[in-house]
């Protein structure tokens, strides 16, 4: 039903392999194409955490979290999430990014069509140079973002709040009923932005760490 | 081709000033898209030099990412002509 490749280190090569039935059931677990551990109990036994010993000695540990937008495997070895895996901070921060980056790029295209075409629909989405302007901010804070800054993805959280708050007013100033499908969308967004500013305060904590003891004596 | 060890050391540094411009050229293309051209293009030296072990393995993402949002600006750039032309 779905598999995943992971690599033990960063940069490293995707030696790694997780692969799961319908229901998580049959998860494996493959090292270096050699399995390493199976198990049969499905979502219930990996919600609970699940723990596999490496042929190196290592402890990998496999955690299915499941919440409101998501789910996702954390994938943890030693205790260090692997990177790529769902709950690596990298894989978060990149992740927002890259879905600014798409933002920005569908507001752009809306913006242009509505430009080029004359269309009640987008006129009334409020689609045009707005929404290219828009685009062309969101792509900004994507980038920084990528960069790891902690401020950009919460300024595109608090834009998106903004205007689902927006949507929400107009809508009903206008007499119609708020459009639940796009606030679950902005939701989703808003939750992965603070996510990612979350994720990037943790892998600044992490590179002062590694820099104190570089200077170390 | 760097060995194993030598593309992790490599991924400890910061990208390079080529992968960092590219995705710049490719943000500053949502402002008239021209400029994404040049983000596609550094995307695509950029990802070549990492292939050959010229570059730092951690500018791949940002390279992939200009690179990408680089071919969007030229389908940008193609729905624009098209629809002038369509127009006119």
């Amino acid at each position: 039903m779905g598999s995943k490749k992971l690599a033990l280190e960063a940069g490293g090569p995707p030696r790694l392999e997780l692969s799961w039935g319908w229901g998580w059931k049959q998860f494996t677990v493959t090292l270096d194409g050699k399995v390493v551990g199976t198990l049969d109990g499905g979502a219930a036994e990996l919600k609970r955490g699940v723990f596999f010993k490496l042929p190196d000695g290592s402890s990998l540990n496999v955690l299915l979290q499941s919440g409101v937008f998501r789910t996702g495997l954390a994938v943890s070895r030693d205790g260090e999430a692997l990177p790529g895996s769902d709950t690596d901070p990298a894989q978060q921060v990149k992740s927002a990014a890259n879905l600014l980056y798409f933002l920005a790029g569908l507001n752009t295209l809306l913006g242009v069509i509505a430009l080029l075409v004359e269309s009640e629909v987008l006129e009334a989405a409020g689609m045009g140079l707005g929404s290219i302007l828009f685009g062309l901010v969101v792509a900004v804070l994507g980038f920084f973002t990528y960069r790891g800054t902690r401020v950009a993805p919460i300024l595109a959280g608090i834009l998106y709040i903004a205007d689902a708050l927006f949507t929400v007013v107009d809508t009903l100033s206008g007499g119609g009923r708020p459009p639940i499908f796009a606030l679950i969308i902005r939701a989703y967004i808003v939750i992965t932005l603070f996510t990612a500013a979350k994720a990037a305060a943790e892998l600044r904590r992490r590179d002062q760490e590694g820099a104190g003891v570089s200077l170390q004596p | 081709m760097l060995c194993l060890h030598c593309h992790t050391v490599a991924l400890g540094e910061k990208p390079s000033k080529r992968a960092t411009l590219a995705l710049i050229f490719a943000t500053v293309g949502f402002i008239g898209f021209v400029p994404g051209l040049v983000g596609l293009v550094l995307g695509y030296q950029e990802l070549a030099a990492i292939r050959r072990g010229a570059a730092p393995g951690s500018g791949e993402g940002w390279a992939v990412l200009a690179r990408n949002v680089g071919w969007f600006h030229v389908a940008m750039l193609v729905i624009i002509g098209l629809g002038v032309a369509l127009r006119g």
